[in-house]
């Protein structure tokens, strides 16, 4: 009768005791990753930064920051491990660097090992800086700890600002994906302070060009349907801003020809927040008809460009491959370049602020 | 015979073919069906659906044509005494290898999620007499457990639409770019995820007028048709299709995106969560192959539990890491597929001609 | 002739007796003259109510006119005398004990008269202290199986209500009632209860507890499968459910059956309140105990093994607070509830008043004592004190002791399989609660099995237009609620 409760107990604990020492990763007996760096040293060897944080009363954090050079990420995180006073994981990592000289030799074998870890998360936010990782580290100054700084920087960027959305998985999807190719915000440093400074273009994993942020509010327009953004336009006769922008993009793809012809047709909504001239009210519809050429113009500048580099980060390929069932990779890549890709905009202000 | 007490009502039904179908498969269904029909492999899964809706509405009609409808009956009416009683020995050989698989997979998960440390012996040393416990009693029990198992899950459920931010329409289209072929091909590796109807054989002669739940049962298949194309084309829009050829847990890493303000990585949560339709998937399997072998060979049914929770306690341990885990897959797999839709139709049609002859002849 | 030598013996029996009993302590005797012969008056001193002797008996035996006891019987107001001829000394005994009186007339037959006057020291029907509401009747169950009895008759004034009386203990010989309402009762829950009250082989009840423990489903459960409630309303609306109420002598808790997990965390007063307030209350209730089971468990097991889940702005709270903490989060979480149930525990034991400055002396000094010194974190004090008091927010005292109990392995289990532990140890509460029965009926309902007309008043209470339909649970006889007005319908 109590022979079966004998053995629930038996098994209860010897399945406990047999498995207690498994390692555990007790919050304050291990320094969580948030930041990492990596610059290209010599050939095939890197430099690897680690930022941890150590929590202080009152909220504040400190920093530490752990660097050395070694083959492989991991080889790296060894040497790192045997300067740290407790266990480095990467279970919190935020925030991931790569410098320039690093991103044009590719950083595929950099970014694999995000995606092979299970304790990583897929909000992992790649960049670019345009010198070292380890100089643009040390030249943040705050209190709350140099991977909230950063992350906060990167979110209310992508919300409000003109950066487009990015991270470790939509960095993936755009790489593993034979028809787009990855963009990556890139930094650098300005009076001593980090600075998001442009927005890197890649072709495959490896860096080609780079795009100023102040620039980028056509391109995040091209890029994805944006909820609150922000666009300038400057002509001879006044200065106009726009905020609260929405956007719709949509891509249509028409077989003529020999390449076939691609349309973006842009709908951007739009309120205005400042404006050098007077009443605008009154001339709404020949505002948003200079905001449309400006726009239009702008965005097939930028499609050539990315067409003479030969790099696709606006997904067109992608697109045209939906929209068409007779797609074939190899012709549509040899044609890409030449391929007549118009802009249509239909720009409209919906309100003017509080004053008319 | 099987008294009143022990009976559940029809609409159980509906859970026990839900939790019998959901288990590990829906971690990770999604980069194995694309093998042919790439992004049109959500297609499959309909299909599969379908298919599998036509082998429940078959075993119907073999169930309902007899006194205690269950397969060991079936089968001795079909073939006699002996080869009958041979045929059920495999059939529980076969629920006993689909408890290994989903329970050994499970583990693995918890091994490369969690932790890679975890000695697989103790941890099952902890998990037996949980299923002991459940499938020693009524099968009332086993039945409260599936239907915990598919009601908890539910919610989690809801959690998949936050991947839907980043999700890409395009990466499913152009619609049905592949071949009729192609998606059939896919279908058959689709169908790998609904095989667990097969413990409807034995646990028909519980249900409360179990000839008129057929319509719960087909329920409960539509239901899990449902899920599953919606977690498949979640995954489809969230992932390209050259991304998934690398991803083994698809739906593990749709979770990773999630971060909310109290708690992030929510496929800690998800697997843990998935604890409850393991359990009830594994439950089933066990309690249905004890339920068979105390039918044919009259052990009492706690003993034939007790005896079958040690086969399983060695299989899990003997299979170990990825390749091991695939092994068992493969062959849960392909023995699922043969005994479905070519053993079940041929059982049908011998038991049909069976009654007939019997019938003639009284 | 033969009237005399049987009148003879049963003087001789008598001057027996009354030679035992002078023999005893605290035995009083009085003798009376009187036409027709001696009259003796004998009693226990501590059994009876002296008032009611001198009041009642005392003068009417000397100013009354009467012949034989049959006589003076008619001049005694009390119910349940009883007129003995020759009843034998261990019945005298028996009787004396329980608080009779007797008279002994000489020379007459029946020569014993009893009179029951015993001793009673009744509490006064007072507000129910355990289950308080601000709302609604203040009536509580006292000691007394018949006062008891009468609150319900009370409420209840209907034919149909059966009451069926056992003796329980081959000591105490407690009365033990059970309550039904025939016609809407199942039979078979009735007879149930009754038959293993009939089994139950004990030798003391001293509180309906000892029932509730000893006719359980399953003994080894941690969870209380009958509901005790001290609330004569609550009890009346239960027996108009269908539901079986068992009374015990000697006790102010009433248990009642078939029950569900869930009708434990249902306050009475929820019923007093509109419903979607009541509603309200109860998911609050059971938000509370999920909260109250899970939260520390949880604690450790992320603190442990899943440090991924902490969103990094509450890293900042949580690490810096165990920083100073030299043990494990298993560790310090044992401690800390330790500590809680030790003021629990002191609090209960001593009087009220002390008992309540124990309370906050003790929360307060020792838990900020214990941040302080670096031996628990701030987090862990603050999660703790919140799961202490979402276990008090269940209604029914042996339920929240339960689930204050099952914490503990929890814990355990949590340190060493993180979530998954606590999964599974999830998995074992839930099968658990699956196979648990209260008198034959499952105890999980209405969830499982699925019952969604009995959901009505389960997570939520809805109007009781609603909820025209007796719970499926209790199978009662008569399914359908009458309601006033049908016919205006």
């Amino acid at each position: 009768m109590y022979l079966k409760y004998v053995v629930f107990f038996v098994f209860l604990i010897t399945s406990l005791l047999f498995n207690v020492q498994m390692p555990t990763k007790v919050i304050d007996m291990i320094q969580m990753i948030t930041v990492v760096g990596y610059d290209a040293t010599e050939q095939d060897t890197l430099r690897g930064t680690v930022v941890a944080p150590k929590y202080l009363p009152q909220g504040k954090v400190e920093d530490f920051i752990y660097t050395d050079t070694a083959d492989t990420v991991y080889e790296n995180r060894v040497k790192l491990n045997a300067k740290a006073t407790e266990r480095l994981l990467s279970g919190k990592l935020k925030v991931v660097f790569y410098n320039r000289e690093l991103a044009e030799r590719g950083i595929k074998n950099f970014v694999e090992f995000m995606r092979r870890d299970p304790s990583i998360g897929g909000k992992v936010y790649l960049a670019v800086t345009e010198g070292s990782t380890l100089e643009l580290i040390n030249s943040v100054q705050t209190s709350k700890g140099r991977g909230m700084f950063f992350t906060d920087l990167f979110e209310h960027n992508i919300k409000h600002g003109n950066l487009p959305q990015t991270n470790l998985k939509e960095f993936e999807s755009d790489w593993q994906s034979e028809t787009t190719d990855p963009i990556l915000p890139m930094f650098s440093i300005e009076n001593k302070k980090p600075e998001l400074q442009s927005i890197a273009l890649f072709d495959g994993d490896k860096y080609v060009d780079k795009l100023p942020i102040k620039d980028a509010d056509v391109f995040k327009l091209l890029y994805e349907n944006v909820s609150d953004g922000s666009f300038q336009h400057k002509n001879d006769k006044y200065y106009i801003s726009i905020e609260n922008v929405e956007s719709d993009k949509d891509v249509a793809f028409e077989a003529k020809k020999e390449s076939g012809e691609v349309t973006v047709n842009l709908q951007v909504r739009g309120v205005i927040r400042e404006f050098t001239g007077r009443k605008p009210t009154n001339r709404l519809p020949a505002i948003e008809k200079d905001i449309q050429k400006d726009l239009t113009q702008k965005a097939e500048k930028l499609i050539k460009r990315f067409q003479e580099l030969n790099i696709d980060p606006l997904g067109i390929e992608g697109d045209v491959k939906s929209s068409n069932r007779n797609y074939d990779k190899q012709h549509f890549k040899e044609v890409y370049p030449e391929m007549p890709i118009s802009v249509n905009v239909d720009a409209r202000l919906t309100e003017t602020g509080t004053r008319r | 015979m099987i008294s009143r007490d022990d009976k559940v009502s029809g609409l159980m039904v509906f859970f026990l073919i839900s939790a019998s179908q959901i288990g590990v498969g829906y971690l990770g269904f999604q980069s194995i069906i694309n093998k042919y029909a790439g992004h049109d492999a959500w297609i499959s899964i309909i299909i599969a659906g379908i298919g599998i809706s036509i082998i429940i509405w078959t075993m119907y009609q073999m169930l309902k044509n007899d006194e205690q409808g269950d397969i060991i009956a079936i089968h001795q009416l079909t073939y006699g005494k002996w080869i009958g009683n041979f045929l059920t020995l495999i059939f529980t050989i076969y629920l006993l290898l689909m408890a290994t698989v989903v329970l050994r997979t499970y583990i693995e998960i918890v091994q490369v999620w969690m932790f890679p440390h975890l000695k697989v012996w103790a941890m099952l040393l902890l998990l037996l007499p949980l299923i002991y416990y459940t499938i020693s009693d009524q099968f009332r029990i086993v039945v409260g457990v599936c239907f915990l198992g598919i009601v908890y899950p539910f919610f989690l459920n809801l959690t998949l639409f936050f991947p839907l931010n980043y999700a890409d329409i395009t990466y499913i289209l152009p619609i049905m770019d592949h071949t009729i072929t192609e998606i059939m091909q896919s279908s058959s590796l689709a169908v790998l995820n609904f095989m667990g109807i097969s413990a409807l054989l034995v646990f028909y002669p519980f249900i409360q007028e179990s000839h008129k739940s057929q319509k719960y049962a087909h329920y409960g298949n539509f239901y899990t048709t449902g899920l599953y194309l919606a977690v498949c084309l979640i995954a489809y829009v969230f992932y390209n299709q050259s991304e998934l050829e690398e991803v083994i847990w698809a739906t593990l890493g749709l979770w990773k995106i999630i971060e909310m303000p109290f708690m992030e990585r929510f496929e800690f949560f998800g697997i843990a969560t998935l604890f409850f339709t393991i359990l009830s998937n594994v439950v089933l399997f066990m309690w249905a192959s004890a339920r068979v072998i105390h039918r044919t060979f009259g052990v009492a049914h706690k003993k034939a539990a007790v005896v079958l929770l040690i086969i399983l306690f060695i299989a899990c341990v003997i299979f170990s890491g990825r390749e091991g885990v695939n092994i068992l897959n493969d062959t849960a797999g392909k023995i699922g597929l043969v005994l479905l839709f070519i053993y079940i139709p041929v059982l049908f049609v011998i038991n049909f001609i069976r009654r007939k002859v019997r019938k003639d002849v009284s | 002739m033969n009237k005399k030598t049987s009148q003879k013996r049963v003087q001789r029996d008598f001057d027996k007796l009354l030679h035992e009993l002078k023999k005893k302590d605290g035995f009083l005797y009085y003798n009376l003259n009187h036409d027709n012969g001696t009259i003796h008056l004998g009693y226990l001193k501590t059994a009876v109510d002296p008032e009611k002797l001198e009041k009642y008996i005392l003068p009417r035996m000397q100013e009354y006119m009467y012949k034989d006891l049959t006589e003076l019987k008619d001049h005694i107001p009390f119910t349940k005398t009883e007129l003995l001829d020759n009843p034998g000394q261990n019945e005298i005994h028996e009787k004396l004990v329980k608080g009779f009186v007797f008279i002994y007339m000489e020379n007459v037959s029946p020569s014993y008269l009893l009179i029951p006057l015993p001793l009673d020291e009744k509490r006064q029907v007072t507000i129910p202290e355990v289950e308080f509401s601000v709302v609604g009747p203040k009536e509580a169950f006292v000691e007394d199986i018949d006062t008891n009895l009468n609150l319900i008759r009370k409420r209840l004034a209907i034919p149909e209500l059966s009451v069926k009386k056992l003796k329980v203990g081959t000591i105490t010989k407690t009365e033990v009632a059970v309550v039904s309402i025939d016609g809407i009762a199942d039979e078979e829950n009735v007879n149930t209860a009754v038959q293993r009250i009939k089994d139950v082989e004990i030798d003391q009840v001293i509180d309906s507890s000892f029932i509730q423990q000893t006719i359980a489903d399953n003994k080894n459960s941690p969870f209380p499968q009958l509901l005790d409630t001290e609330r004569s309303d609550r009890i009346a609306a239960v027996l108009a459910e269908g539901k079986v109420a068992i009374f015990v002598d000697g006790s102010p808790h009433v248990l009642l059956g078939p029950t569900t997990l869930i009708e434990f965390f249902s306050a009475f007063e929820d019923y007093f309140l509109n419903w979607m307030t009541a509603s309200a209350f109860r998911m609050i209730r059971l938000i509370a105990v999920f909260f109250s089971i899970l939260v520390t468990p949880l604690y450790v097991a992320i603190l442990t093994h899943h440090f991924e889940i902490v969103p990094q702005t509450l890293l900042v709270t949580l690490v810096h607070s165990r920083t100073q903490v030299p043990f494990p989060p298993v560790m310090e979480a044992i401690i800390l509830e330790f500590t809680i149930e030790l003021l629990r525990e002191a609090g209960a034991r001593l009087p009220t008043k002390i008992g309540q400055t124990i309370g906050i002396v003790g929360g307060i000094v020792i838990g900020t004592a214990a941040v302080e010194a670096g031996l628990t974190s701030n987090v862990l004090l603050i999660v703790i004190a919140l799961a202490a008091l979402g276990s008090f927010t269940t209604p029914v005292y042996k339920m929240s002791n339960t689930i204050r109990l099952i914490r503990f392995p929890l814990l355990i289990i949590s340190h060493v399989y993180g979530l998954i532990g606590l999964t599974v140890a999830i998995a074992y509460i839930m099968v658990h609660l699956l196979r648990l029965t209260s008198l034959g009926r499952p105890f999980f309902a209405p969830i499982f099995p699925f019952r969604p007309q009995d959901f009505k008043d389960a997570l939520i209470r809805l109007p009781f237009s609603k909820q025209n339909k007796r719970p499926f649970q209790v199978r009662p006889s008569k399914v359908k609620r009458p309601v006033a007005n049908e016919n205006d319908k």
